[in-house]
C-alpha cells in the first residue's frame, strides 16, 4: 500500500477516534443531543488545527485536550440549569479522570455489546426497548403489562448487572 | 460500588431527581474522588449504550433495512451504518469542503445506499418480518419472507421477479439471489444475463430468459425454462463444466430430495406470472381506492376531526375542508396533481412559494395529526407540513427535519424546566430510499398519556415524554410552507418549503391511538 499522506493520515486518525472524542464529552455533559453539538464543534476546531498536529505525535490525547476546551466553554455558555448535576467545577475535577477511561472506551463498547448478549431475552427486550427504543417507563410498563415500580426494579437489576459484567470483560479485554 | 448512590445516579438519569437531590449528588461528587471514578465509568457506559443507537454520530445515514434478520442481529445493524457513515465521513473531509459546518451538510456530497433491488409491485402480500417492504421502495440485501400474495421484484440488473407466497428469498446483490424456498418466475433481458438464483439443490445461471423455480422445505426442486436458455449446476459454487445442465425453452428438470435430477413434463401454468401481478394490482388499487373513499365519506360527520383535507375537487384554488367544519384553504402557487391513486387529486408543492394559506380556531388539549405525503427530495433543511405562521405559546409546527426525522414542535413557555428545545423528533425516516414514495405520516400530541408519538405507515417509530404540559393551538398556519412575514421589519423568511406532493391530511383533536393509527393506514393505503 502507498504511504498516507499527511492529510490522509489525519482524517484517518480523526474518524478513528469519533467514538472515544463522543465518550469523553458525554461523560463530561450527559445528553446525546448536546455532546453531538459540542463533539461537531469540537471536530471542526480539530480540523482548523490540523496543520498544528504533529505527525506521529498521538491524536487522541491532543483531541481529547481539545475536547476538554469544547465541553468547559459550552458548560460555561449554558443556561444555568438547576437540575442538571454537571457544572463547569464538577467538569473540572472529573476531566483528568474521564481522559484516562475515555481512551479505553471501544474496549467498553465491545464489553457492553457481549453482556447485552447475555442477558436473558427478556431482560434484553426491556434494555432495547429503554435505551435503544427511548421508550418511557410509563410506556414501557404498559406494553410489558407490568406496573411502574416493577419496570423501574427490573431496569436497575439489569443495569447494575450489566455495569458488573462490563468491569469484568474489560479486565480480562485487558489482561 | 455505594449502592445509595449508584440509586440516585440512576433516577438522576431517568430525570426523576428534585433540585435539592441534584445538589446533594453534585456536593457528593465535588468531595470524593471514589465516587467520581464510579461516576465517570457510569457515564461512559451511558455513552456507549447512546452510540448502538442507530445513527447516533451520523444521523445523515439509515441503518440498512435487513426485514426479516432476527432481532439479536438487528440491534446491531447500526454498525454497519456506522461503519459506512464514518466512510462517508471520511471521504468528505478529503474531497475538503467545509462539510462540518452544520450538521445538516455533513453527508450531504456522497450518500451511500446498498440497495439492490426495487418492490414494484405487490398484491395481498403478506410479508413476514417487522418491516413490510413498500411498494416503490428499495430493498437491501437481506431476506425477503413473503407469507402471501404475489410480489414483484425488479433488480438493478435489469432482471425481475414475481414472487409467490410462501416465499424465502434472500437478495444478495443486483444479480445474484437465493431461493430458500418457494415459487417464482423470473425474466431476464439480454443485458442482465448471469442473473444467478441459488437454491439448496441447484445453482441457476441465467442466460437471458424467461424461466420459474420451485423450491419446496421437503427438499425437492423444479425448475422450468419458458424462453430462452439457463444453466444449472450443483450447488456447490464451481460451476464445473462436468456437472452443467443446460436447459432449452421448454425444458425442466425435477430434483428429489437426494439432489438427483430427472427432465421434467413441460409446464407454465402453475407459475406466478407477470400479466397476473398486474391484473391484479389493477383489481386490487381499484378496491382500495373504493375503500378509502368511503372512509373517507364517514369523516364528514367525525367530531374528533378539526379539518379534514382529502384533496379531492381538485381544481381551482380552494382546498376543501371534507370534515365537519368548513376550514376550506386557499391555494398558493401550488398545482394540482395526481395522488396516491392516478384519479385521486394531490397537490404539488416545488416552488418556495408554494403553500395552501389556512385558519383553523380553537385550543386543543390533545392532537393528532395525519398525512399521506409523497417527498420528492431530501433538501437538507426542514420540509414543512403544516406550520403555524407565527411560534408563540402553544402553537405547532409540523414537519421534517433536515435529517429526515418527523418534528412535532410545541412552543412552550420560557422557563418551562429542563426543556432543551421545544420538539418532539423521531429518527430519521426519509433517507434517499423514501423519495418519491408514498407515505403515511402522523403524530400524536397525548396529553393523557404524557408523550408525543410519530407514526410511519401505521407503526409507531418513537414516544417521547412530554417537557411540559401545554395546551395547543393552530390559527393561521400553512400547509408545505411557512408563514408569511408578520413583522415588517423582518420580512424575509426561513425557507421551509415541502419538496412533494402532499394528497390528504387530518387534524384530530383527540390523542389516537396505535391502533386506531394502523387502522386509519390500513383503510387509506394505495
Amino acid at each position: 500500500m502507498p504511504p498516507q499522506s499527511p492529510a490522509e493520515s489525519f482524517v484517518q486518525s480523526l474518524t478513528e477516534s469519533q467514538n472515544r472524542i463522543y465518550g469523553y464529552i458525554y461523560s463530561l455533559i450527559g445528553d446525546h443531543h448536546r455532546t453531538s453539538d459540542v463533539l461537531q464543534e469540537c471536530n471542526l476546531v480539530l480540523w482548523r488545527k490540523a496543520s498544528e498536529f504533529r505527525e506521529g505525535a498521538d491524536f487522541i490525547p491532543w483531541a481529547f485536550a481539545i475536547a476538554r476546551f469544547q465541553v468547559m466553554a459550552h458548560l460555561r455558555d449554558k443556561k444555568r440549569d438547576r437540575l442538571d448535576l454537571m457544572d463547569p467545577e464538577l467538569a473540572e475535577l472529573l476531566a483528568d479522570e474521564v481522559e484516562g477511561q475515555a481512551t479505553q472506551f471501544e474496549d467498553l463498547r465491545i464489553a457492553l455489546r457481549g453482556c447485552i448478549g447475555k442477558l436473558p431475552e427478556h431482560s434484553r427486550e426491556l434494555v432495547d426497548l429503554r435505551y435503544f427504543g427511548k421508550m418511557s417507563i410509563q410506556k414501557l410498563a404498559g406494553k410489558t403489562e407490568k406496573g411502574i415500580s416493577a419496570v423501574k426494579v427490573a431496569l436497575m437489576r439489569i443495569r447494575r448487572g450489566l455495569r458488573t459484567c462490563i468491569e469484568t470483560e474489560m479486565k480480562q479485554l485487558n489482561s | 460500588m455505594n449502592e445509595e448512590f449508584f440509586e440516585m445516579l440512576e433516577r438522576y438519569r431517568d430525570g426523576e431527581l428534585s433540585e435539592e437531590e441534584v445538589t446533594r449528588l453534585r456536593d457528593a461528587l465535588k468531595n470524593d474522588s471514589a465516587l467520581r471514578q464510579d461516576f465517570i465509568f457510569g457515564q461512559m457506559i451511558e455513552a456507549a449504550c447512546e452510540l448502538e443507537v442507530p445513527g447516533a454520530i451520523e444521523p445523515q445515514i439509515e441503518a440498512p433495512i435487513l426485514f426479516t434478520k432476527p432481532t439479536s442481529r438487528k440491534r446491531f445493524a447500526w454498525h454497519w451504518a456506522a461503519a459506512a457513515a464514518l466512510v462517508v465521513f471520511a471521504i468528505g473531509l478529503g474531497s475538503g469542503h467545509g462539510l462540518f459546518s452544520g450538521s445538516a451538510g455533513m453527508a450531504a456530497e456522497e450518500q451511500e445506499d446498498d440497495g439492490v433491488a426495487v418492490l414494484s409491485e405487490s398484491v395481498d402480500a403478506i410479508w413476514d418480518g417487522e418491516l413490510d417492504p413498500e411498494v416503490g421502495g428499495i430493498l437491501s440485501p437481506g431476506n425477503l419472507k413473503l407469507k402471501s400474495g404475489l410480489a414483484q421484484i425488479e433488480f438493478y440488473s435489469g432482471a425481475r421477479l414475481v414472487l409467490e407466497g410462501p416465499v424465502e428469498l434472500e437478495l444478495v446483490s443486483p444479480s445474484r439471489a437465493i431461493c430458500r424456498s418457494g415459487k417464482l418466475r423470473a425474466q431476464v433481458p439480454p443485458h442482465a444475463r448471469g442473473f444467478t438464483v441459488l437454491s439448496p439443490q441447484f445453482e441457476l445461471v441465467d442466460l437471458g430468459t424467461e424461466f420459474g423455480i420451485e423450491v419446496n422445505k421437503s427438499g425437492e426442486a423444479k425448475v422450468q425454462v419458458f424462453d430462452g436458455e439457463v444453466e444449472v449446476y450443483p450447488p456447490n459454487g464451481k460451476r464445473s463444466p462436468d456437472e452443467l445442465k443446460r436447459l432449452l425453452k421448454g425444458a425442466g428438470l425435477n430434483f428429489d430430495t437426494e439432489g438427483n435430477s430427472a427432465e421434467a413434463e413441460p409446464e407454465g401454468g402453475s407459475f406466478p406470472s407477470f400479466d397476473d401481478v398486474k391484473t391484479k394490482t389493477r383489481a386490487a388499487k381499484k378496491v382500495r381506492f373504493e375503500n378509502w373513499k368511503s372512509w373517507n365519506e364517514s369523516l364528514r360527520v367525525d367530531s374528533r376531526v378539526v379539518a379534514h383535507y382529502d384533496f379531492e375537487n381538485s381544481s381551482g384554488s380552494q382546498l376543501f375542508d371534507a370534515g365537519p367544519s368548513d376550514a376550506n384553504g386557499s391555494i398558493v402557487g401550488s398545482e394540482w396533481t395526481k395522488g396516491r391513486w392516478p384519479e385521486k387529486g394531490a397537490l404539488e408543492f416545488k416552488r418556495p412559494g408554494d403553500r395552501v394559506r389556512l385558519d383553523i380556531p380553537g385550543e386543543f388539549e390533545n392532537l393528532t395529526l395525519t398525512a399521506w405525503i409523497r417527498m420528492d427530495a431530501q433538501t437538507g433543511r426542514y420540509q414543512s407540513l403544516l406550520l403555524t405562521d407565527r411560534y408563540e405559546i402553544g402553537h405547532v409546527h409540523w414537519q421534517f427535519s433536515g435529517k429526515g426525522g418527523l418534528r412535532f414542535g410545541v412552543r412552550l413557555p420560557s422557563g418551562a424546566k429542563k426543556v432543551h428545545g421545544s420538539g418532539y423528533e423521531s429518527p430519521v425516516l426519509f433517507s434517499p430510499r423514501r423519495i418519491g414514495t408514498w407515505n403515511f405520516v402522523g403524530s400524536v400530541y397525548d396529553s393523557g398519556a404524557g408523550e408525543v408519538r410519530h407514526y410511519l405507515n401505521g407503526r409507531e417509530v418513537s414516544a417521547e415524554k412530554m417537557k411540559a404540559r401545554q395546551s395547543l393551538q393552530i390559527g393561521s398556519a400553512e400547509i408545505g410552507n411557512w408563514g408569511m412575514p408578520l413583522r415588517p421589519q423582518t420580512n424575509s423568511r426561513s425557507i421551509r418549503n415541502f419538496v412533494g406532493r402532499i394528497d390528504e391530511m387530518t387534524i384530530w383533536n383527540v390523542a389516537l391511538k396505535d391502533g386506531k393509527i394502523r387502522d386509519i393506514y390500513r383503510q387509506t393505503r394505495p
